[in-house]
């Protein structure tokens, strides 16, 4: 009977235009901002336009040229730069002593003080241009010091040291960043999208006393549960899915730094079943929660007040997961739920694709969903839950 | 036909137990039309719930054509239809066809008698015209008419109306009054509850009066009016909630 149940509220929900809205829409949109965010400022190799920097009138011209040739900076010449970088002017102010030049020549080691915005990643990475720069001056002056003593650079650096990434390509923080992106989308999606069916098919239905027709019915409790909580799932699959494709699409066809990191020509079998199940798995738990909260919910609005706090509660195993190697990933990880899912969206994307983690996340999953759903079915069989306040 | 044996329920709040109905009993004849009178909170609605098995009582039986609720609710579900409200129990999104046919397959019903008792029913209150309209948009009269008719969808021998006409206007609740009137003659057992005296004056040949919980009358109109030597049912009804329960 939990069929005719869950045909009904398929039907109903997608003729919901704020299900369809938070279902559909709004994980594409979501994915396709913070993909577009992520490669054009946090993974830009520069910024995008130039960054104004302050500098003391005083400064030796010579340093100031040296500034003036990096690319992505404006040099501003100020009486106070610090100030006006304190004020909020300048993300970046220079204090650059005026006989700079001079004092490298007599050997006094003279200072350039750099104050820099560190909330700014383009002020991050115009200092980055700036000490590169530096840097470069500095090996050249050693340099030539090292030529008049009759000597090769090679005296400072005796060895060198070779740095190459596990994976054997230099994609580490691209490959980051999409892990990143694609656990906070998934795990958003999923939950976002059933969200809408889960406050309306409980707390809704005792808020429009239609529930007290549905139970007149003489079907089984237990089938309108089912029915209704296969339809929260399936809402949620459906957005984790749709967000999985936006996101593989989206990087596939519109970035240059992600795409080369998330490379699944060999894999793509693999990880497509692997996330799938995965996304299954955790909508089937979530739906159940989400469900057992509407059912504690006299209203909708009470309903989405209560799931609010869990969705802060989800994001909690994503911030311990996210200095965390794949590598390092233990049984627990798959076994904890909500961090079984973050851990495994990790793995996939890293390119490991290991049969036991994939059944350690199932395994627990149902376990939990197990006792949500004995829950839900406990609460459902009792007025008090079902028909809310009034009775 | 349907038979309450000392039926309480109680409520547990956080500070006090609320006793919404108290030690009721009373008997109903098959093809009985009996008014449920009592003020608002009086009880009413937590007996029809408890009647229709959406409630359980805490104490006491209910049997409806010699079954007891608790033991056969399935089978006792298939044989009463319940409205509480005017019209209430409708999904918006869907039309009135699709809420009609989504009750008729929960009753178990299959697809060929489910077309006919839509189409008899549509005819009957004259929906033909908005049957595959979807109910959002729909005006009070409407919707009354097509909860009426997921009530009546799997023919119940029982009817329970909780306040049907609250809130409706004077043509609709008067077409509502005449539908009571002709399923009485069609043999269906009916109860309904109201605080408008006139209507129940009009449609029943019993009463139930109900206050704090209590049963303070249970009989014929007509005996009563002997009793109280008045028809005046407004006053007879005020007059027996301060007298309390002497006659049941």
């Amino acid at each position: 009977m939990f069929r005719h149940v869950y045909a009904k509220e398929m039907i109903d929900a997608f003729r919901d235009k704020k299900t369809l809205f938070l279902s559909v829409i709004i994980p594409i949109l979501f994915t396709i901002g913070i993909g577009l965010f992520m490669d054009n400022v946090l993974l830009a190799d520069t910024p995008e336009k130039p960054v104004d920097i302050a500098i003391n009138t005083t400064a030796d011209p010579e340093v100031v040229n040296w500034l003036e040739s990096v690319e992505i900076v404006n040099v501003k010449l100020l009486d106070d730069p610090l100030h006006a970088s304190k004020e909020g002017d300048f993300l970046i102010s220079v204090e650059i002593d005026s006989k700079f030049t001079q004092a490298v020549e007599e050997g006094h080691m003279p200072v350039i003080s750099i104050y820099a915005d560190p909330s700014s990643s383009r002020a991050d990475a115009a200092v980055n241009e700036i000490m590169n720069m530096l840097t470069m001056k500095q090996s050249e002056m050693v340099a030539i010091e090292l030529e008049a003593a009759d000597l090769t650079a090679d005296v400072l650096q005796p060895f060198d040291v070779e740095m190459s990434t596990l994976t054997g390509s230099d994609d580490g923080l691209s490959k980051y960043m999409i892990t990143i992106i694609a656990q906070l989308v998934i795990v958003i999606a999923v939950m976002m999208g059933g969200l809408p069916a889960s406050s309306d098919l409980f707390a809704g239905e005792k808020e429009r006393n239609t529930m007290e027709a549905l139970i007149m019915t003489p079907v089984n409790r237990i089938h309108i549960l089912l029915g209704k909580w296969l339809t929260i799932a399936t809402l949620g699959i459906m957005s984790g899915v749709f967000s999985v494709i936006t996101l593989v699409g989206f990087v596939q066809l519109f970035t240059t730094n992600m795409k080369e990191a998330l490379d699944l020509s060999n894999n793509v079998f693999y990880f497509t079943s692997s996330l799938t199940v995965g996304i299954i798995v955790f909508a089937l738990l979530v739906s159940a929660l989400e469900m057992i909260i509407s059912m504690v919910a006299n209203t909708m609005k009470e309903a989405q007040n209560y799931v609010s706090p869990i969705i802060f509660l989800a994001m909690i195993p994503y911030f311990i997961l996210i200095d965390v190697s794949p590598h390092e990933f233990t049984n627990t990880y798959f076994m904890i739920p909500f961090m079984n899912i973050y851990a495994l969206i990790k793995q996939l994307i890293y390119g490991i694709y290991d049969l036991t983690s994939i059944l350690l996340v199932v395994g627990s999953s149902t376990v939990f969903i197990l006792i949500a759903l004995g829950i839900g079915m406990i609460m459902f069989s009792k007025s008090k839950w079902v028909l809310g306040k009034s009775s | 036909m349907i038979h309450v044996k000392d039926v309480t329920r109680r409520f547990k709040d956080k500070k006090e137990t609320i006793e919404a109905v108290k030690s009721v009993s009373f008997h109903i004849n098959k093809g009985e039309v009996v008014g449920l009178l009592g003020e608002n909170g009086a009880g009413k609605t937590t007996l029809l719930r408890m009647i229709s098995s959406i409630l359980e009582p805490t104490e006491g039986t209910i049997e409806i054509d010699g079954q007891r609720i608790d033991q056969h609710g399935m089978d006792i579900k298939r044989k009463i239809g319940v409205l509480f409200g005017s019209e209430t129990g409708l999904y918006d999104r869907l039309t009135a066809r699709e809420n009609l046919t989504y009750f008729a397959r929960l009753y178990n019903i299959n697809k060929q008698e489910t077309k006919g008792r839509i189409e008899e029913l549509a005819k009957r209150f004259g929906m033909t015209d908005y049957l595959d309209r979807k109910l959002q948009g729909f005006s009070k009269g409407m919707r009354q008419k097509v909860a009426i008719a997921r009530t009546l969808i799997h023919d119940p021998d029982v009817i329970l109306f909780d306040e049907p006409t609250t809130g409706l206007d004077i043509t609709s609740a008067n077409l509502f009054r005449e539908l009571i009137h002709q399923l009485s003659q069609e043999g269906k057992t009916i109860i309904f509850s109201s605080h408008i005296m006139e209507e129940v004056q009009q449609l029943c040949e019993s009463i139930l009066m109900i206050h704090k919980g209590e049963l303070v009358y249970e009989g014929l109109l007509e005996d009563l009016y002997k009793e109280e030597e008045t028809d005046n049912l407004n006053y007879i009804f005020m007059s027996r909630l301060v007298r309390g329960k002497e006659h049941v």
